[in-house]
């Protein structure tokens, strides 16, 4: 640059800043598909409320761009339509219940979406793994251009941190230490009820007649009573309470036991600690529960687990036994996912060569490839944070849509009926209570069936449509999805 | 300007009308102080209006605000006459280049006479001029005069003072203060002008101008000295007279040979402006500016030059990161053709 006191003289600039707002030679944006409604002040608004129709009508004519079809402002201007926030992650899974509401099936879901990314001009790579500024996830559809994709996410690819689970809530995976704790708060709360209610206590939780059944019975009803000392009495409880959970378990009865339970009835003897041995068998229950059906993993995995829990059962030395179990509990509970657990599945079939593998401590190793595979096929909270932060520094767009998103529910509209068909219905069931034969009920029976089919029928029609619209829904929001990410890429 | 002059100006006008086969009059009133003669520019109008009733004519007027009364403003809103004020800012500002007659401060009369204007006319533009020694109050100034209520915010350089580099340094800082005001203003929906922002934008989104069709000096667009002598635009009419620039007089017309050189000397191109990126967007066409900078219509304005250099990159980006976000204050500002009277509209609620 000349000196600051140098005489000004014209120079011409040999490279500007190429701007990206359309210019008179590209589209008028306000011709684009999703026009933008004119951003009336909230005078204007209030003014039209009041002015009324004529009011709406002249302004029509002088903006020639659409008239808001209400008072209320438009928020107008392009934003993420897909933030974390609204895939309602984590979840937290609900074991049991009625009147959840009903949401569009996943497959359609994906062709709408995959037909947003067509009608926007994108072609797209399907069903493919990407690896992006530091994350790798399994994406639906990805456009390398743009860089510019989705990744639709249920309970399939449901990785860490997706559910939430209550914190009472005993899931597979968790750590000695962390069981150990919930099974001494559980005492904890057990001798409380007892101390308040001995009588209900025991009708609670002795409905069974076994020999375990009996003792703890009788240590609840007459040796606990009779120790004075609060604190011997407890813990007399939770002696009585642990002997009671561990043996009172079907696995000590068996006569022909499998491996597995040959392994859970070696907890009870080999550790010592009660309240260890509680989280041991509990963890290690868990962790083989879904392996250990025959039917659905294939009898070459049953073989190969089947022999797994052989040699940890004849394992002699102690440590030895414990190292291996905590080893075959973590690696079946970091493949716990159900999906995958299913003959022929590949996840499976890797999971299978790695308990084949001789030396159990080099499972690790052996085990990165599995891991890897999982990975691929797993989103993780963490993972759609991530996405969330790169898509806002404009560095890469994959949107993370979920099947729990709002957007998802089918709203049915309150059920609505038809007048007329109900009135029918009406009149009939009258004429059926008040006909005097069999044959007239009969033949009344037929008409009002007819009447229920073709409420059906516009039920049905009625239902199709609001699934429909809540699909196209989806796909408007995603093109308005794609619409931002080209626009915070500057195109 | 004597009556004589005026008559025989308005005869003039009404004649190349006729000639030319004019619709429409655009007359600007301009001085010194124009409302020093108010009452010829009344004279003017009604006159006009009496004559001229087939033509549709705009008038303005550019005024510092200290002879502006209420009964005076409701005059000029009743003759149609749009009036804009010449206020640099806050008095601390304005007060600097713009002393009264006596010396006397003028920005107490020129705020007043903000509020009267404003008050018969929401839309009243305000032109603010930034001089080297004002360059870095610019944010600061744009934004007491868009609290002080006026939306059309005309601002320009003082082209006939000594820039310097260094003074370029400080505009650039003061023009990214500017663009944040801007963006924050256009995210908040206000609907406001300006001109240092807006004009840069509609140099991409509206149809390229060619020469021919700005402003035509000499041609199209003339001046009419209190003399009657005609001259190609207001900067070349000054109290010392430039013979050199006459295109003609009231009193005979034009001089043809005159007016033609002037024209052809205005829409020369200019060569040391040749393969600059910013050729298309840049004012360099203004001969007014181009004659206040450098004596000569045919220079391009090193001022210019320097300004548009830093200004269009700061507005451009600016533009870009409204445009990224799809406000649609940007959108239809700068795209909706009817954006300008809804905007009218809106503001006069």
């Amino acid at each position: 640059m000349p000196h600051k006191n140098a005489k000004l003289s014209v120079h011409p600039l040999r490279k500007a800043y190429q701007p990206k707002y359309p210019s008179y030679f590209d589209d008028n944006p306000l011709e684009y598909p999703n026009a933008y409604p004119y951003p009336f002040s909230k005078k204007m608004l209030q003014a039209l409320s009041t002015t009324g129709f004529t009011g709406v009508l002249l302004l029509s004519a002088l903006s020639g761009c659409d008239v808001p079809k209400n008072v209320s402002p438009s928020p107008g201007s392009l934003s993420n339509p897909f933030p974390v926030a609204a895939a309602n992650l984590p979840y937290r899974p609900i074991m049991f219940g009625t009147g959840l509401p009903t949401r569009i099936e996943s497959e359609d879901a994906i062709d709408f979406i995959n037909q947003a990314f067509q009608k926007e001009g994108l072609e797209m790579k399907y069903d493919t793994l990407i690896e992006v500024n530091g994350i790798r996830v399994p994406a639906n559809a990805y456009n390398e251009q743009y860089q510019l994709g989705y990744v639709w996410i249920d309970y399939l690819n449901h990785g860490k941190g997706m559910a939430e689970q209550h914190e009472t809530h005993l899931s597979p995976g968790l750590s000695q230490p962390k069981v150990v704790k919930h099974y001494r708060q559980q005492i904890d709360y057990y001798w409380q009820q007892y101390q308040e209610d001995a009588a209900a206590f025991v009708s609670r939780h002795i409905y069974h007649d076994s020999k375990e059944t009996e003792d703890f019975r009788n240590a609840l009803e007459n040796k606990l009573p009779a120790i004075e000392n609060i604190t011997k009495r407890k813990k007399s409880f939770e002696e009585a309470y642990t002997h009671y959970y561990i043996y009172s378990q079907s696995q000590f009865n068996d006569e022909n036991p499998t491996p597995a339970v040959q392994v859970i009835v070696q907890i009870s003897d080999r550790v010592k600690d009660p309240l260890e041995v509680m989280a041991l068998m509990y963890r290690f229950g868990a962790s083989i529960s879904r392996y250990n059906r025959p039917h659905r993993v294939g009898e070459a995995f049953t073989t190969a687990f089947a022999n797994e829990l052989e040699q940890i059962r004849d394992t002699k030395n102690v440590k030895k036994w414990r190292n291996r179990l905590e080893d075959l509990i973590g690696l079946l509970s970091d493949v716990q996912y159900y999906h995958f657990i299913k003959e022929g599945h590949p996840i499976l079939e890797e999971l299978r060569h790695v308990l084949a593998k001789e030396d159990w401590r080099k499972r690790k190793k052996h085990a990165s490839k599995l891991y890897k595979m999982i990975d691929e096929h797993l989103v993780d909270y963490s993972e759609i944070k991530k996405m969330e932060t790169l898509a806002e520094k404009g560095k890469s767009f994959i949107a993370p849509i979920s099947s729990r998103d709002d957007r998802t529910i089918i709203h049915r509209d309150g059920g609505k009926y038809i007048p007329e068909l109900v009135e029918q219905q009406r009149d009939l069931h009258r004429q059926i209570r008040a006909a005097s034969s069999d044959a007239q009920k009969d033949s009344l029976n037929l008409l009002l069936e007819q009447v229920n089919q073709k409420e059906r029928a516009l039920a049905k029609i009625q239902s199709d449509s609001m699934h429909l619209a809540t699909l196209q829904r989806l796909e408007n929001d995603v093109r308005l999805y794609i619409q931002w990410a080209k626009a915070q890429q500057g195109y | 300007m004597s009556r004589e002059i005026v008559d025989a100006s308005i005869t003039f006008l009404l004649e190349e009308a006729e000639k030319r086969k004019c619709e429409r009059l655009d007359i600007t009133f301009f001085g010194g102080e124009p409302l020093l003669e108010k009452d010829h520019i009344f004279y003017i109008t009604d006159t006009l209006e009496e004559k001229a009733a087939h033509l549709r004519i705009n008038y303005k007027m550019s005024t510092n605000g200290t002879l502006i009364t209420k009964p005076l403003m409701a005059q000029l809103m009743a003759r149609r006459i749009f009036t804009s004020l010449s206020l640099d800012g806050p008095p601390s500002i304005h007060d600097k280049h713009r002393p009264q007659a006596g010396g006397q401060r003028s920005s107490r009369k020129a705020i007043e006479a903000a509020k009267i204007m404003l008050r018969y006319n929401p839309c009243t533009s305000v032109s603010c001029v930034i001089s080297p020694d004002t360059a870095m109050h610019l944010a600061d100034s744009a934004d007491y005069l868009f609290n002080l209520g006026f939306r059309y915010l005309i601002t320009t350089l003082d082209y006939s003072s000594d820039w310097t580099i260094k003074d370029f340094k400080t505009l650039k800082k003061s023009y990214q203060q500017l663009a944040d005001w801007y963006e924050n203003k256009m995210l908040s929906n206000e609907r406001f002008y300006l001109s240092f922002f807006d004009e840069r934008i509609r140099t991409r989104t509206f149809k390229p101008i060619t020469a021919h069709e700005r402003c035509h000096i000499g041609s199209r667009q003339f001046s009419i000295a209190p003399d009657g002598a005609l001259y190609p635009c207001i900067q070349f009419v000054t109290t010392e007279g430039l013979p050199e620039y006459m295109i003609g007089h009231v009193s005979h017309g034009f001089d043809e040979a005159c007016q033609a050189y002037i024209t052809h000397c205005s829409e020369k191109e200019k060569s040391e402006c040749n393969g600059c990126a910013l050729e298309d967007r840049c004012s360099k066409w203004c001969s007014c500016i181009n004659f206040m900078s450098t004596g000569s219509i045919e220079k391009a304005s090193p001022i210019v030059c320097y300004n548009e250099q830093v200004l269009m990159e700061i507005v451009d980006r600016t533009a870009d990161r409204l445009w990224k976000k799809r406000l649609p204050l940007f959108i239809h500002k700068h795209y909706n053709p009817d954006y300008p009277i809804i905007a009218h509209m809106e503001l006069n609620l």
